[in-house]
C-alpha cells in the first residue's frame, strides 16, 4: 500500500480546515488586509530601515550600527530614562484614580453615576492639543493660574515647566488630572457585573469597607485593571502632543520622551533610519512590559 | 484596408481634441501667509487660504491649460508632511515653507533656475536673496521676501512706556543704544504697576525657546556660532561667554527681564508685548502687521503702534540683526513641459505686481523697485520700513552658516544650553561648552 507522506496530509487538512470555515475567513479578510497594510508592513519596512543610515536622500546598509549608536547615545538613554518615569508616573496614580472614582461613585444612583462618569470622561473626546494649550497658561511662570494661587498663598511662583525638577512631575500631575475618564467608564461596567450578593455576604459578615474593596473589588476587577494597565502603559509610553506642545522636550532634555526624539530624528533631521532603530527598541520594550504585565496580573476570574 | 483607414482617422479626431484639452497640473505647496489679494474687503482679516486661492485662479486665468492645486501646509507640520513626500516621490512641483532643507539640492531634488533668471531679475533681486538659494553655483530660490518675520533682526519699541519714563526713543532709532545704556534704559522700564511692591511691568522679556533674538544679542559681542570653513561649532568663545552673561544679569541681577525663560518661547514674548507687560518687543515690519491682524481677527483688543528699533551693540562694536530672505523653490520635473509651466508659475508669483502683495503683510520684498514703491501712502509705515531697511543694511548678517550648514540637527542643543543658562543649573561657560561639544558631535556624525 502506498504512503501519503504526514506533511502533505497535514497541509490538506489545514486546506480543508480553511474551505470549511471560509466563509470567517472572508468576514475577516477586510480586517486583516487593513492591519497587514497599515501595521505589518510599516513595522516591517521600519525593521529594515532601521538597518540603514538613510535620510530620505540617500541610504546606506550598516547592519547594527543605528541600534549601538543609539544604545551608546546618552539623550536617548536619557529619554528612554524620562519615558519610564512618565510612564511609571502616570500610569498607577491614573488607574488610582479611576478606581478612586470608580468605587466612591458606584453607590450613587445611576443618574448620578452616569453624570460623574460622563464628567470624568470629557477630557478624553477633548484634544490633546487643546488641553496642553490650556494647562501651558496654568504653569505659565508669570501670569499662570497656578502661580497666581500660590501667590494669593504667601507661596513663591514656581517656573513649573522651566525647571528640569518640576517639569516632568508636572506633565504627569496634569496627565493624571486630565486622564482616567475611559478606564472609569470600563471599571464601571466592570463593578456593575460583580453579583451584588458578594458585598452584601460580606458585609454581614462584619468586613470593613477597606476589607472589601481590597479582597472582593479588586480581586474581581483585575481583568479590566489589567487591561487598563497595559493600554495605560502602551498609550503613555508613546506621549507625545502634551511633550511637543508644553516643553518641546526641554527645560535640557529633562521631559524628551522616546517619541518627541523619534519625531524629532525622523522629521525635523530626515534621520529615518536611527528613528527607525528608536522605534524598534521602544517596541521591544512596550512587548516586554506586556508580557510582565501579563505574567503578573493574569488571571481567570469567576463570578 | 480603407475601412482601417477610416477607423483610424477617426480615432485620431477623437484622440486629438483628448490631447488638446489635457491640462498641466501643478503642485503647489505653501506655508500659511496671510496676505491681502486684490479686491479683497478692506474690514475683512484674509485667512491663509485667501492667496494662494486667488494666485491659482490667476494663473489658471492667465494659462487655461494649467490647473493649479495648491495646499497650506503649517509651519509646525510641513517638515515631516515633506520628508514623507520626498520619501514617497509625492513632494510638490513648487514649494514656499518658513525655510527651505539645502540637502534636498544634494539629492538632486530641485530645478535650478538660472536658466530662467532674466539680466532684470538679477538686478532687481537684492544680493542677499539671491544668495539664499546659492548652492555650488547654481541659484534654486525664486526670492520673494526679505527677511522681516525674523524676531532677531530688529527691536519693537512701545514709544509710550518710553515717554512716561522719560527716554529719548527718537535717540535710540536714530543712533542706536550700546549695552549700558540698554540696562539703564531696561531699568526706568520697569516698575510695579499695580503698587503691591512687586515688579509686575518689565522692559523686556526672553524666551530660551526663541533663539534669534538671544543671538543678536550674543552675535553683537562678537560671537560666532561656527568656523569660517563650517566643520566646527565654535560658540564658546570669550565673546559668546560675555554675551550670554550679560543675558542672564538682565534677568538675575537686573531684574529687567521676567522670570521663566527658560519655560518661555517666541508667542510668550509676542504675547508679553502686545499685553504691555513690557515695553520692548522683537520683529520687523511684520511684527507690527502682526498687531493689526491680531486686531482684526480679535486677539488682541487694542491696536498701537511700536516703532522699529536696533539691537544694542556693545561699545566699539557693530551690533547684529538676522538678516535672511526666501522665496519658492522649484522640484525636479520629468516632463519638459511642465517644467516650462512651473518656472512660469513661479516667475508670475515673484514679478513685481504680485511681490508687491506682500505690503499687505508689512513684509518687505526680495525686490528694490518694489520695495522703493511700498508704503509711500503711510507716513508711519514707509518711516519703520525705511528704518528697517537701514538697520539691515548696517547690522544685517547670516547667523546660521551658508545653506549647507545643518542648523537644524543642532538646533536643540543649543535650547537646551540656554535653558541651563537661564535656569541657573549650568553657568554661561557650562551651557555653551555643552552645547559645542554636542554640536561637534552631530556634525561629525552628519558629515
Amino acid at each position: 500500500m502506498k504512503q501519503i507522506p504526514t506533511k502533505s496530509l497535514k497541509k490538506k487538512n489545514v486546506l480543508k480546515e480553511i474551505w470549511k470555515n471560509r466563509s470567517g475567513y472572508f468576514f475577516v479578510l477586510p480586517h486583516f488586509a487593513l492591519f497587514a497594510v497599515f501595521f505589518l508592513v510599516p513595522v516591517g519596512w521600519g525593521m529594515y530601515l532601521s538597518m540603514f543610515r538613510h535620510n530620505v536622500f540617500s541610504q546606506t546598509f550598516i547592519w547594527f550600527d543605528n541600534y549601538k549608536r543609539i544604545l551608546s547615545d546618552w539623550l536617548f538613554l536619557k529619554t528612554l530614562k524620562n519615558t519610564f518615569v512618565y510612564t511609571f508616573g502616570v500610569v498607577p496614580l491614573w488607574l488610582g484614580k479611576a478606581l478612586l472614582v470608580t468605587v466612591l461613585i458606584y453607590p450613587f444612583r445611576k443618574s448620578i453615576r452616569t453624570f460623574f462618569k460622563a464628567a470624568f470622561y470629557l477630557p478624553h473626546v477633548t484634544s490633546s492639543v487643546i488641553i496642553s494649550m490650556i494647562w501651558l497658561w496654568v504653569f505659565n511662570p508669570n501670569f499662570g493660574l497656578l502661580n497666581y494661587l500660590m501667590t494669593l498663598l504667601g507661596l513663591d511662583p514656581v517656573i513649573w515647566l522651566g525647571r528640569s525638577l518640576t517639569a516632568m512631575p508636572s506633565l504627569i500631575i496634569m496627565q493624571v488630572i486630565m486622564g482616567g475618564g475611559s478606564t472609569i467608564v470600563l471599571l464601571s461596567a466592570a463593578m456593575a457585573s460583580i453579583p451584588e450578593y458578594y458585598f452584601e455576604a460580606a458585609t454581614l459578615e462584619g468586613a470593613s469597607s477597606w476589607a472589601i474593596f481590597r479582597k472582593i473589588t479588586v480581586p474581581l476587577l483585575k481583568p479590566t485593571i489589567l487591561y487598563a494597565l497595559v493600554m495605560g502603559t502602551i498609550a503613555n509610553f508613546q506621549t507625545f502632543s502634551n511633550i511637543y506642545i508644553m516643553t518641546s522636550g526641554g527645560p535640557e532634555f529633562s521631559t524628551t520622551t522616546i517619541a518627541y526624539l523619534i519625531y524629532e530624528t525622523a522629521f525635523e533631521n530626515y534621520n529615518l533610519g536611527l528613528a527607525s532603530a528608536m522605534s524598534m527598541v521602544m517596541f521591544v520594550i512596550l512587548v516586554v512590559l506586556g508580557v510582565i504585565q501579563f505574567k503578573w496580573l493574569g488571571s481567570n476570574v469567576e463570578y | 484596408m480603407k475601412r482601417l483607414t477610416v477607423i483610424l482617422f477617426v480615432l485620431l479626431m477623437l484622440v486629438i481634441p483628448i490631447g488638446a484639452m489635457a491640462k498641466t497640473t501643478i503642485t503647489w505647496w505653501i506655508n500659511p501667509w496671510r496676505i491681502t489679494p486684490p479686491g479683497f474687503p478692506a474690514d475683512k482679516a484674509a485667512t491663509e487660504e485667501d492667496f494662494p486661492k486667488w494666485a491659482a485662479e490667476e494663473f489658471m486665468r492667465l494659462n487655461p491649460d494649467v490647473e493649479i492645486k495648491y495646499v497650506v501646509v503649517g509651519n509646525t507640520e510641513y517638515a515631516q508632511k515633506m520628508a514623507a513626500a520626498i520619501a514617497t516621490g509625492t513632494q510638490p512641483d513648487i514649494f514656499k515653507g518658513p525655510v527651505w532643507d539645502n540637502r534636498w539640492v544634494g539629492a538632486g531634488l530641485l530645478e535650478p533656475i538660472d536658466d530662467y533668471l532674466s539680466q532684470e531679475d538679477i538686478e532687481d533681486f537684492y544680493e542677499l536673496a539671491l544668495e539664499s538659494g546659492y548652492v555650488d553655483g547654481k541659484h534654486y530660490i525664486w526670492p520673494w521676501n526679505l527677511g522681516t518675520n525674523g524676531m532677531g533682526t530688529s527691536m519693537l519699541l512701545y514709544t509710550p512706556d518710553f515717554e512716561k519714563a522719560g527716554i529719548d526713543w527718537k535717540k535710540i532709532v536714530e543712533e542706536g543704544w550700546t549695552m549700558e545704556e540698554f540696562v539703564e534704559i531696561a531699568k526706568k522700564l520697569t516698575w510695579d504697576s499695580d503698587g503691591d511692591g512687586k515688579t509686575d511691568h518689565y522692559a523686556i522679556s526672553f524666551g530660551a525657546q526663541d533663539t534669534h533674538n538671544l543671538m543678536s544679542f550674543i552675535y553683537a559681542f562678537g560671537a560666532e556660532l561656527i568656523k569660517e570653513d563650517e566643520t566646527k561649532v565654535v560658540f564658546n568663545s570669550q565673546e559668546a561667554i560675555d554675551g550670554l552673561k550679560f543675558l542672564v544679569d538682565l534677568v538675575e541681577v537686573h531684574g529687567v527681564v521676567p522670570k521663566g525663560v527658560e519655560a518661555m518661547g517666541v508667542y510668550d514674548v509676542i504675547g508679553n508685548f502686545h499685553s504691555h507687560r513690557t515695553s520692548i518687543g522683537f520683529g520687523g515690519p511684520y511684527e507690527i502687521g502682526r498687531i493689526t491682524r491680531y486686531v482684526l481677527s480679535g486677539q488682541l483688543a487694542e491696536q498701537f503702534y511700536p516703532v522699529i528699533a536696533p539691537f544694542p551693540h556693545v561699545e566699539g562694536k557693530k551690533g547684529a540683526s538676522y538678516a535672511s530672505a526666501s522665496g519658492f523653490v522649484v522640484f525636479k520635473q520629468k516632463d519638459p513641459v511642465k517644467k516650462e509651466k512651473v518656472m512660469e508659475f513661479a516667475k508670475f508669483l515673484t514679478n513685481r505686481e504680485n511681490t508687491a502683495l506682500l505690503e499687505s503683510l508689512l513684509y518687505l520684498t526680495a525686490r528694490k523697485s518694489v520695495n522703493a514703491q511700498l508704503f509711500k501712502s503711510d507716513e508711519y509705515l514707509n518711516d519703520q520700513t525705511q528704518t528697517f531697511a537701514r538697520i539691515m543694511d548696517e547690522t544685517g548678517m547670516e547667523f546660521f552658516g551658508s545653506q549647507s550648514f545643518p542648523w537644524s540637527e543642532i538646533s536643540k542643543f543649543f535650547t537646551s544650553a540656554m535653558q541651563g543658562a537661564f535656569g541657573l543649573t549650568k553657568t554661561p561657560k557650562e551651557a555653551l561648552d555643552g552645547f559645542v561639544t554636542e554640536a561637534n558631535r552631530a556634525l561629525a556624525y552628519y558629515y
